[in-house]
């Protein structure tokens, strides 16, 4: 092995007109195989040496198509050949040596992947896909499709492939359709967010609608036709197609069970999901313990900032002592400072402990500390509850409501409201009460 | 005595069993191959003439009137296995039985060839056994071969040879890595170095590459054929050499005084399994772990349930997609150097995390945006990687970005545990101009120095992950480019395997570059090869799977996960309560 040396010239001008003209040289002379780097002097101005690294040649004489190169690249001046590294460190005494390859590989660090939070909603977002309105809900049935083939998978996965399919161009709008499938009964997320699991198929008795049933959880092509050979199928669309489309099966309810499909596939039919929930779910405070609770974290790493009702701020008035957390107690975003990595966490400042979950159930517990009263508007003769956007319940509840339809909540009057269809008076009113939650009831 | 069916299904099984997707596969047929197939796939008891019997065997079903006759063994079975697996094996037994009488001067002929061919039929003379004329009849048989394997997500290593002469004979030639007595030669100059001090016993396949290249020229050049290993210039063939030869290590019996007293008894092969790392970061608590994460052993028999012990405890060793078994949760030392036993196959008795100064762990090629970095291979030309490594590398490092040779982002010092360790994010190769640096670190050195100038790279589009390495969906596809460290004109050939009628679609593309006017490709699988390229050295080709939206069939996940209440479960729609899943428990 011929240890690498370099030849060294003292040059004029620009070190970036210099090293171009360099570069073009030797790639004209097909020279990139013996010329592999260039080293400068950092910051060099003026007058300033240039050294060459020239690979595979013994001796003391330099070859003629090497000699041909600094010619035709105009480094005329004295040549100091042989160098070492380490001589040509001396040579530029205290000045750092600048290195510049010829590679044709261009440098992009992927680290900095910051895909966010899947439960930080914080952030208002919107996005307006360029695919048609028909085209977007079969790209939803398509990521649907591929949740099922993956069946599990990380949060970064799950951005990547709404990415893939067009269906977002940032993570913040691929936030909203996690929880949209999570509404919908397609997925779960892990306690920390950080991965996903498919759930599985489930056919869902529609209360409103008789002999109806609807389709959650895993779902392919595939396995769509095999449910075909069972039942009258339908398929509807979300509104504005923000969702995979409803699959609406006309079946004879009978007993709730597991009926097996196809090997390893088992469809469960689960009767009024809806109600069944309300009536199991605990009240907030029985919610609250489900949610996870972060032990011991240091958060004298990181920046506090605290939600104030319309964006985060920072709140001098908390500060952490040994294990002792001091600060009113609400919906917290901490920012680690080593790494930039967010945390929006809720501070319960009785337990001393940091609660993980879904942002909108976050930000109902702050109300509920804050004493604020939250009023839902019930439409009896229409089966419709209003709850308002600003007051959005907690996923868990909410699902409960989804699951009584299949169909995701319709903005109403201005976006301040999400209508709810399909709402019987028996799935509302345990709801509202478990929440601590006033329900008005309309007539028209 | 087992059937032609019999042996075609065991041999197969057996030289794709345990590997990753995207290995390649070599057919690398010898007695010591057919002994362990006969054992353990076989039922059959060792050293009761199994080599005897498979011969018997192919000649049963593949010699009619005094001919060799293919015309039962050619496309696939019913078992979607190519027929022709066991005959080629005959062929491949062949080519390493030529070891046996190969000199120093003679040149490999095919008369010297086919002699050893007509003994494994039973045939005396010369020349081309008869039945398998003309030359090339044969050649279909390795074509289904090949095809086959593109199709499970493998790579195929058989290969026809560019000089006329010995054209055909290259094929089962290219499959033969270590003949006969080279195992033996082997195995004792391994025991030499070890006896001397320049060798470990725990070493992993890396490190005992990197003795290979500093000693192997020296220890080995008495044999011609170690020798043209030594040398070979295909790095998909010099790493298929290196795995044979750690294949050879790893079964050692250090406690047996030479391999020929082992060979001759014709006892069963003893393996080891390693173990590389796999990176968990837990970003809520801040905090980074290295786990076991053991590599399933090659030549694996479907079915066997191995277990770890550690303190008392057995772990059982699941996989978790081929050629890797699920990482073990807790936290490992790096440093390695550790020595788990194992129990369930009777031929495996220990998993050894090697010990080591550094590892280079990549992004897992079935989700790189996952984050999960492990060590599932090198990186390819133009990808980051991560560089777990012990302080005492720094300067090494140090020196590589200097030359220009290697570049990362940002290094993080590791702390508690994992101490004295640092981690080197996003380190990428920049330069293939290795050979003018001298190395202080020879095994950091030696495995960061890139064996490949340019590969094909597929990113982008959306992919689904299955047993074969995985597949991308149809409108979805990927990118394809040749990331290269030189800007040079290359042509790409496209051909699709499923379909071998169809014109193959040759593009050229400018290296670096996406290359754009590729159309979207319907379901099939493809080959992607680089046909011309002017310098450097060859450029592995690849496949690429793309699928219908219509195939997709619903996976269980390993692990469901359920929103947990006081009295039920949850998932989606499906509700549990406590009684239902305490009733489910007890059934």
């Amino acid at each position: 092995m011929i240890e690498r040396r370099y030849v060294g010239v003292q040059t004029v001008g620009r070190t970036a007109q210099v090293l171009e003209r360099i570069r073009q040289v030797v790639r004209s002379c097909n020279q990139t195989h013996a010329i592999p780097i260039i080293k400068v002097e950092k910051k060099a101005r003026g007058q300033f040496y240039i050294f060459l690294a020239i690979e595979g040649v013994e001796g003391t004489r330099l070859p003629d198509p090497i000699a041909n190169v600094l010619k035709l690249a105009g480094l005329t001046g004295r040549q100091y050949w042989p160098l070492t590294l380490s001589e040509i460190k001396y040579m530029v005494s205290a000045a750092e040596v600048e290195t510049y390859g010829f590679s044709a590989l261009s440098y992009k660090p992927l680290w900095d992947r910051d895909v966010g939070d899947p439960y930080d909603l914080s952030v208002d977002t919107t996005f307006r896909s360029e695919t048609e309105d028909a085209q977007l809900g079969e790209k939803y049935n398509q990521l649907l499709y591929w949740l099922s083939a993956t069946a599990e998978g990380s949060w970064e996965a799950f951005v990547r492939t709404c990415l893939a399919l067009g269906l977002t161009d940032d993570s913040k709008y691929a936030q909203r359709i996690f929880r949209r499938l999570i509404l919908l009964g397609h997925i779960e997320c892990s306690k920390d967010g950080a991965d996903w699991a498919i759930c599985p198929p489930a056919l869902v008795h529609c209360p409103s609608k008789s002999g109806v049933g609807f389709l959650c959880g895993q779902r392919t092509p595939k396995l769509l036709k095999i449910i075909e050979g069972f039942w009258t199928v339908a398929e509807y669309p979300q509104l504005d197609n923000q969702g995979p489309s409803r699959i609406e099966v006309r079946y004879e309810p009978s007993a709730e069970g597991v009926l097996q499909l196809t090997s390893g596939v088992a469809l469960h039919v689960t009767g009024t999901a809806s109600t069944r929930l309300a009536e199991l779910l605990p009240d907030v405070e029985g919610w609250k313990d489900t949610l996870t609770s972060i032990e011991k974290l240091n958060t004298t790493n990181c920046s506090v900032e605290r939600w104030d009702g319309s964006q985060y701020a920072q709140c001098p008035d908390f500060y952490q002592r040994g294990d002792k957390y001091v600060g009113e107690p609400g919906l917290y975003r901490l920012t680690r400072e080593a790494n930039s990595y967010q945390m929006v966490l809720y501070f319960d400042c009785n337990g001393q402990k940091w609660l993980k979950g879904d942002w909108y159930g976050l930000r109902f517990l702050v109300y509920r500390d804050a004493g604020q009263d939250c009023e839902v508007v019930y439409q009896a003769n229409t089966n419709e509850l209003m709850i308002p956007a600003a007051e959005r319940w907690p996923l868990l509840y909410e699902r409960a409501l989804v699951l009584a339809t299949g169909q995701l909540p319709r903005p109403a009057d201005n976006q301040k409201w999400l209508r709810y269809e399909g709402v019987s008076g028996e799935l509302a009113q345990p709801l509202a009460s478990r929440l601590g939650v006033v329900l008005k009831e309309i007539a028209d | 005595m087992a059937s032609y069916s019999d042996w075609n299904k065991a041999i197969a099984e057996y030289f794709v069993g345990g590997l990753p997707a995207g290995a390649t596969v070599y057919l690398s047929v010898d007695n010591d191959a057919l002994r362990d197939i006969g054992h353990r796939y076989l039922g059959r008891e060792i050293g009761s003439g199994l080599v005897a019997d498979f011969e018997a065997t192919i000649r049963s079903e593949c010699i009619r009137s005094g001919q060799v006759n293919l015309d039962n063994i050619s496309g696939l079975g019913p078992d979607d296995l190519p027929r022709g697996v066991a005959f080629l094996a005959a062929m491949v037994l062949a080519a390493h039985r030529m070891a046996e009488d190969e000199d120093e001067e003679e040149r490999v002929s095919d008369t010297n060839y086919f002699t050893r061919l007509r003994e494994v039929f039973g045939f005396s003379g010369k020349g081309r056994p008869p039945g398998l004329l003309p030359a090339g009849i044969e050649e279909p048989l390795w074509e289904t071969w090949n095809r086959w394997i593109i199709q499970k997500g493998w790579l195929p290593s058989a290969e026809y040879g560019l000089d006329p002469v010995n054209r055909y004979i290259n094929y089962p030639l290219s499959q033969s890595l270590l003949r006969e007595g080279d195992k033996e030669r082997l195995e004792d100059v391994l025991r030499g170095e070890e006896r001397a001090g320049r060798l470990n016993r725990a070493w992993d396949r890396d490190r005992l590459g990197t003795w290979l290249r500093v000693r192997g020229s020296s220890l080995l050049s008495t044999r011609r054929h170690f020798r043209e290993l030594i040398q070979e210039s295909d790095p998909k063939r010099y790493d298929a050499f290196v795995d044979a030869v750690y294949e050879v290590y790893a079964s050692m019996d250090w406690t047996q005084e030479a391999a020929r007293v082992r060979h001759a008894s014709g006892l069963a092969i003893q393996r080891r399994l390693t173990a590389g790392l796999y990176r968990h970061e837990d970003f809520l608590a801040g905090t980074i772990n290295y786990c076991l994460y053991p590599r399933q052993p090659k030549r694996s028999q479907r079915g066997a349930t191995l277990k770890l012990f550690k303190d008392g405890e057995k772990y059982p060793l699941q996989e978790e997609r081929p050629g890797w078994f699920i990482p073990l949760h807790w936290a490992e030392d790096p440093s390695g150097g550790v020595i788990y036993k194992v129990e369930g196959d009777p031929l495996i008795q220990e998993l050894v995390l090697p010990e080591r100064g550094f590892w280079i762990l990549v992004r897992d090629p079935e989700s790189p945006g996952s984050g999960v970095f492990a060590s599932w291979g090198q990186p390819d030309v133009g990808q980051t990687f991560l560089l777990l490594c012990r302080r005492e590398y720094g300067d090494q490092l140090q020196i590589l970005r200097d030359e220009n040779l290697l570049t990362w982002d940002h290094e993080l010092p590791l702390t508690g545990s994992y101490d004295g360790w640092v981690e080197y994010r996003e380190c990428m190769i920049v330069s293939q101009n290795w050979d003018g640096v001298l190395p202080q670190k020879e095994d950091l050195y030696d495995a960061l120095k890139p064996e490949l100038s340019a590969s094909i790279t597929v990113t982008g589009g959306l992919k689904v992950v299955d047993q074969a390495g995985g597949a991308w969906l149809e409108g979805l596809q990927p990118e394809v480019k040749i990331t290269s460290f030189e800007d040079k004109l290359v042509r790409i050939r496209i051909t699709n395997i499923t379909h071998p009628d169809e014109s193959a679609v040759e593009l050229d593309a400018i290296t670096n570059k996406t290359i754009r006017d590729l159309q979207q490709l319907s379901p099939g699988v493809y080959w992607l090869q680089v046909i011309e390229s002017r310098g450097g050295k060859q450029v592995p080709p690849r496949s690429m799977r793309i699928i219908g939206w219509d195939s997709l069939d619903c996976i269980q996940p390993r692990q469901r996960i359920c929103v947990e209440c006081r009295g039920f479960s949850l998932q989606g729609a499906v509700i549990e309560t406590t009684t239902e899943l305490e009733h489910k428990d007890q059934q």
